[in-house]
């Protein structure tokens, strides 16, 4: 029995790509679902192909393909345009999340509920390997929690452990965990050599009970955050999506406090606010697939970007509220703004980075040093 | 298999329509051919018992040679499999009258109920032989039209209505969808802008925890779809100024506020002022027209003006 309320994701059954079939990481989450159904397929493209065209996708919940990862594993955050970007590098290791957020744009962006996980791992390791080693003057934050959850598959394919060994003999790379979940037993014991960061997202409460109600609570995730904390590790929290609601200003105010109540500010590396956005059709998508939720009833206009974002000053509203607590609290803290413009930086901090290029060095001069 | 013949009408049941995907209506056209040249394509039936058949394709012909008090009718009589025969009759009735999203919506329904094919089945099966590919979502759009009162598939059959709207409405009540039938002929609503409509409706009714038909019955809303001064356009204006002005009410503000400084700024003729769309950049585009050294001296003191009498600080104040 967990000591979180957790519910750990179990495949009701498992594709594998030929190609991956000898791996060793496959061979380590297929013992671990000896009961499970596992048929090996030749070619993980043509299920993805299927997987996104097919009107059921009730068809395709609760499968996981092992397959091997194509392109690179390592790509640049492609950013927004005119807007302030932290230039972080993600690790593509999987691509989808159980958790089903109503928030979430792997809905249009994966477009189905299919889980892959890449377990062509060695060329993963190979491919990080070369790319610290050949620019070894260059400072990477990297992270796996962008087209899945970092943590959220981590109890039975305990990757969390495999990558905070090998970035802890890094020194010019950082490997952040960004997730909303609490299976941290498979790293918390390891040498870390303060070259993770261990960030969750965090949100009003009443968001995360309605929009995140798979995920464990804020409660536990900060009680994971604290166990975190005392292994020495770093931690960083990511208020984004912030969602206008009914009482947000007591709401988040609340979870801003509990988490001050919960952790030691001075082990924060940073904290990153963001309001909700979302690519055109992605509306439609929570519509249908969240219809209790009231998410999209914000008053949204259309970006520089083509995205949707709150009507400018509701973010400015909401950033300058949570600075401000966040500040009454700890001065240090470093706190930045996820694709948000030079103008909405200055007209809720004060001040403003600039530019990309100056948000990164500032990011990485958290974190570059032990 | 099919065999030739001539059948006289009372040994046909004009009266099954188990082989009408959907309603037919003969052309007056027919009855006057028919008249001066008799039926010259048989019509096709299945024979039921020694004096009854049945009619597969042809149902407006039959009824052209009733109308014309006619003796006899060519006949195909084909005994082939109820699912071939559906095919058949469904292949001749879009040969006469097309296919259009109320007529797919029939077909669904009948393969549904006569031949009890399955959601699967029907894209899979039906839709390909419509020429249509194996696209499940053409089901969710068409399938519900079907259930539509007459009045809405008049409209459907006009091609007055969104069909995706008309999908998404099937279920609501009466009274909703008769109001909202009513608002489309008033404001002379396009497709477009009864999706735009619905969107607004839909939403305005979800931030105030109100049904649509409460935010419909609302004063000013009936006031100005009542008033017969207004033309449709200017109706359709006057709504969706209302139903923004609730759906984002802070932009509006906004908006307003901006109006409110432009007039204040008294801007000479050929001169415009425009914001950023929805305030998003912090810039603001003048435009300025001018003739002669004379007119660009007036300009620049009312540019100036601008600046000491606080218009452009209220600007940087806006959003």
């Amino acid at each position: 029995m967990s000591r979180f309320n957790q519910r750990n994701f179990v495949p009701e059954r498992i594709q594998v790509e030929a190609s991956v079939r000898q791996s060793g990481w496959t061979r380590r989450i297929l013992t671990r679902f000896p009961d499970r159904p596992v048929e090996t397929i030749d070619d993980a493209e043509q299920v993805w192909l299927q997987a996104q065209t097919d009107d059921r996708p009730e068809h395709w919940r609760g499968m996981v393909l092992l397959a091997r990862q194509r392109g690179p594993f390592l790509r640049l955050c492609p950013g927004t345009p005119r807007h302030i970007c932290c230039l972080y590098h993600n690790l593509d290791v999987a691509a989808g999340c159980n958790l089903d957020c109503s928030y979430c744009i792997l809905q249009g962006y994966l477009n189905t509920p299919l889980i892959t996980l890449y377990t062509n791992l060695d060329d993963m390791f190979d491919e990080l390997d070369r790319t610290l080693s050949r620019h070894g003057k260059q400072f990477y934050r990297i992270g796996t929690g962008e087209l899945s959850d970092s943590l959220t598959f981590d109890d039975f394919t305990e990757l969390s452990a495999d990558l905070v060994r090998f970035f802890a003999h890094r020194n010019n790379a950082i490997i952040e965990l960004k997730s909303k979940n609490t299976h941290i037993d498979h790293f918390i014991d390891l040498e870390h050599n303060r070259r993770t960061v261990v960030s969750w997202s965090l949100n009003a409460e009443p968001i995360a009970r309605c929009e995140e109600s798979l995920a464990p609570s804020i409660e536990d995730r900060l009680r994971a955050a604290r166990e975190v904390q005392q292994a020495g590790f770093w931690l960083g929290f990511h208020f984004d999506p912030m969602i206008e609601h009914e009482g947000w200003k007591e709401t988040y105010r609340e979870t801003v406090d509990t988490l001050f109540r919960m952790v030691d500010p001075a082990q924060i590396a940073w904290i990153s606010l963001g309001a909700l956005r979302y690519p055109p059709g992605l509306d439609d998508i929570i519509r249908r697939r969240h219809p209790d939720s009231r998410i999209v009833l914000g008053e949204f206009v259309s970006g520089v970007d083509k995205k949707y974002r709150y009507f400018k000053p509701i973010r400015i509203e909401m950033f300058e509220h949570m600075v401000r607590w966040i500040r009454q609290v700890s001065g240090d803290v470093f706190v930045y703004l996820c694709m948000e413009s030079d103008e909405v930086w200055r007209r809720s901090f004060g001040w403003s980075p600039g530019s990309s290029a100056r948000l990164k060095r500032m990011l990485d001069d958290r974190v570059r040093s032990c | 298999m099919a065999d030739f013949g001539t059948l006289p009408l009372n040994m046909i049941d004009a009266g099954d329509k188990t082989y009408q995907i959907w309603p037919v209506f003969s052309p007056q056209s027919l009855l006057e051919s028919v008249r001066r040249m008799g039926i010259r394509t048989p019509i096709w039936v299945q024979k039921r018992s020694s004096r009854s058949h049945r009619v597969i394709c042809g149902f407006r012909r039959l009824a052209a040679a009733q109308a014309l008090s006619l003796d006899s009718i060519p006949c195909m009589i084909r005994s082939d499999s109820e699912s071939e025969l559906f095919y058949l009759s469904v292949s001749d009735q879009m040969a006469d009258d097309g296919l259009d999203a109320l007529r797919l919506s029939y077909a669904i329904q009948y393969a549904h109920q006569k031949l009890g094919l399955n959601r699967e089945e029907i894209v899979q099966s039906l839709f390909p032989a419509l020429g249509l590919g194996r696209n499940p979502r053409l089901y969710r759009l068409y399938e519900p039209l079907v259930r539509h009162d007459e009045d809405w598939q008049d409209a459907l059959r006009k091609g007055i209505l969104s069909e995706e709207l008309a999908a998404m409405v099937v279920d609501e009540s009466e009274h909703l969808r008769q109001t909202w039938l009513h608002w489309i002929r008033e404001c002379g609503l396009n497709r477009n802008r009864q999706r735009e409509f619905w969107s607004l409706l839909r939403d305005v009714a979800a931030r105030e925890r109100r049904s649509i038909e409460k935010v419909m019955s609302d004063r000013d809303v009936v006031d100005t779809i009542q008033q017969t001064r207004l033309t449709a356009a200017q109706k359709a204006d006057r709504l969706k100024a209302i139903l923004k002005r609730r759906r984002y009410p802070r932009l509006q503000d906004c908006e307003d506020a901006f109006t409110k400084v432009l007039k204040d700024a008294k801007l000479p003729t050929g001169v415009s002022l425009k914001h950023s769309p929805f305030f998003e950049g912090e810039h603001y585009t003048l435009s300025v027209n001018f003739k002669g050294e004379k007119d660009f001296d007036q300009l620049l003191h009312h540019l100036q003006w601008l600046k000491t009498s606080g218009v452009i600080k209220r600007l940087e104040s806006l959003a």
